[in-house]
């Protein structure tokens, strides 16, 4: 094992560790490990932006004769200017937004119909068309029969939920709607689920790490 | 530490679920260590019969064989496209899978191209070419830089560089990370636009303004190239919907990822270190459960 191996090693343990500390509750080195992520994620992101994104876009830029790609940098600079202010910078200033406005129009277009497209019209067709489904013999596959009638009851129940919880009075619609309410809570469940196995992977990973670092540090 | 708070902590009103968590994991993982590592040192040869048959080794799901027999199905001397979206966090997840993929492709003489959307992907994916060249078996020399794969760099927008990327192609590839001219690098021969590549993957532990970046690239995109996605546990749901329509293939979360390693490479070793890590989730999420009923139960705020 050579001396940079060992010395990032040694530091990815060390720190690992610390972070661990945290689970006895804040304490001083926790937050000096803390200050370290944030730190070198900013420090890594702006590195990767400048060297892997600006400059090779403007040299090329430069090379190709595109002067014009200069704007978006100038547009980003904007984001410097002075919020809030009074007296006669008070409009220059909302120039602040433009940006931010500008990658929000553009982000909205893009997603706007990939959303209905990709996530209700396929999502919904693929779930439920068709409703009953045949296997190779013939035969009736139960498995994505009750799936797609369950799909059925979900997106209606749930769309019933939104309008029966202003109904709390009439209590069919109630009724139905707290199916719905039951889907929801479903579907908020699996996804807590996956997220804290994901942690826990995570966790039971860094873990890993640490003893097989000792392992090579003392072999 | 003060003394106090010390005992406290094993005041099981207290701590519980924090020492119950932590201990039976270490007691775990030090115990396969010093199974595996200390005491049996050639632990990778122990016959199947030594180990507890928690499930077979061919009990895989229908999803993940089919998603093998995708990749098995990629011609050789071809080119792929691999876009690497996890940073350290997935990467006890994902680099394993990630690299014996590439291990797999590089014995096929297939060109790897990566793109990276997200700033630590681009780390992700030379980390596990490294991984693929020390434990692959593939040798330094016949996985080169250039020549067997390149790196393309990150791209930068979420939606919008997937946009870029299916519609745009040519000039996003113009050049690597390192800024020089892929014109010349033999990884990305006759390489003009997307559908020039025999399949596209991606290793994922985020979304892109809530939507696959995969997913993305093949709405933006009219090529009608095989798609397969490999992502971590946590945003298997984000992916489950388009599975079928926009993915060939898809191999989600870390059951089906382990699964996945042992069906490319069957190792008696990994096989085994799954199976406890698969059981102190098991342990775990049961411990988490039973807190969590036990406090709704007892009204504790």
């Amino acid at each position: 094992m050579n001396i940079l191996n060992s010395v990032s090693n040694i530091t990815a343990l060390v720190l690992t560790l610390i972070v661990f500390s945290g689970l006895f509750g804040r304490n001083f080195l926790f937050r000096i490990a803390e200050s370290l992520l944030i730190g070198i994620s900013a420090g890594y992101f702006a590195a990767v932006l400048l060297f892997s994104v600006l400059i090779p876009t403007f040299e090329s830029a430069a090379d190709d004769g595109q002067p014009w790609l200069v704007i978006p940098i100038l547009l980003g600079f904007l984001l410097f200017l002075p919020r809030n202010t009074n007296g006669p910078w008070a409009k220059i200033s909302e120039a602040v937004y433009l940006p931010s406005a500008f990658i929000l129009v553009i982000s909205f277009a893009l997603n706007a119909p990939l959303y209905f497209s990709a996530f209700l019209r396929e999502m919904v067709r693929a779930s439920i068309v068709p409703m009953v489904s045949y296997g190779a013999d013939g035969s009736i596959r139960w498995d994505l029969t009750i799936n797609a009638v369950l799909s059925v009851i979900s997106v209606v129940s749930v769309l019933w939920f939104l309008v029966a919880r202003h109904k709390i009075g009439n209590r069919a619609v109630y009724s139905v709607g707290e199916v719905g309410r039951l889907f929801l809570l479903a579907a908020i469940g699996s996804v807590f689920g996956y997220a804290l196995v994901s942690r826990l992977i995570l966790f039971i990973g860094r873990f890993n790490v640490i003893i097989q670092l000792i392992l090579q540090l003392t072999s | 530490m003060s003394g106090k708070r010390m005992r406290n902590l094993f005041k099981s009103d207290i701590s519980f679920p924090e020492w119950a968590l932590v201990l039976p994991i270490m007691l775990v993982i030090l115990s396969r260590f010093i199974f595996f590592s200390v005491l049996e040192p050639d632990a990778e040869t122990v016959k199947s019969s030594r180990s507890v048959p928690l499930y077979s080794q061919d009990a895989i799901s229908g999803q993940v064989r089919h998603s093998i027999d995708i990749i098995k199905g990629i011609p050789q001397d071809s080119h792929v496209l691999i876009l690497v979206n996890y940073g350290p966090e997935a990467r006890f997840e994902l680099e394993p899978a990630l690299s014996l993929l590439i291990t797999h492709l590089a014995q096929k003489n297939v060109s790897i191209s990566f793109v990276s959307m997200a700033p630590t992907g681009i780390e992700s994916s030379f980390l596990a070419s490294e991984r693929a060249i020390e434990q692959g078996n593939i040798g330094k020399d016949n996985f080169l830089y250039n020549r067997n794969y390149t790196h393309l760099g990150y791209a930068v927008g979420d939606s919008i560089a997937s946009y870029m990327v299916a519609n745009d192609f040519s000039d996003f590839a113009e050049r690597d990370i390192f800024n020089a001219s892929t014109k010349k690098q033999l990884a990305m021969e006759k390489i003009d636009d997307l559908s020039d590549y025999s399949m596209i993957f991606e290793f994922s532990s985020r979304t892109f303004d809530g939507v696959p970046a995969i997913v993305a690239l093949s709405f933006f995109s009219s090529s009608p190239i095989k798609k397969t996605a490999f992502c971590t546990t946590d945003i298997v749901p984000a992916y489950i919907p388009f599975n079928g329509i926009y993915l060939d293939g898809f191999i989600g979360g870390y059951k089906s990822i382990s699964q996945f390693k042992n069906q490319i490479r069957p190792s008696e070793f990994e096989s085994n270190s799954d199976k406890i890590f698969r059981w102190s989730l098991i342990y775990i999420l049961v411990l988490v459960l039973v807190s969590s009923l036990t406090s709704f139960v007892r009204g504790r705020k």
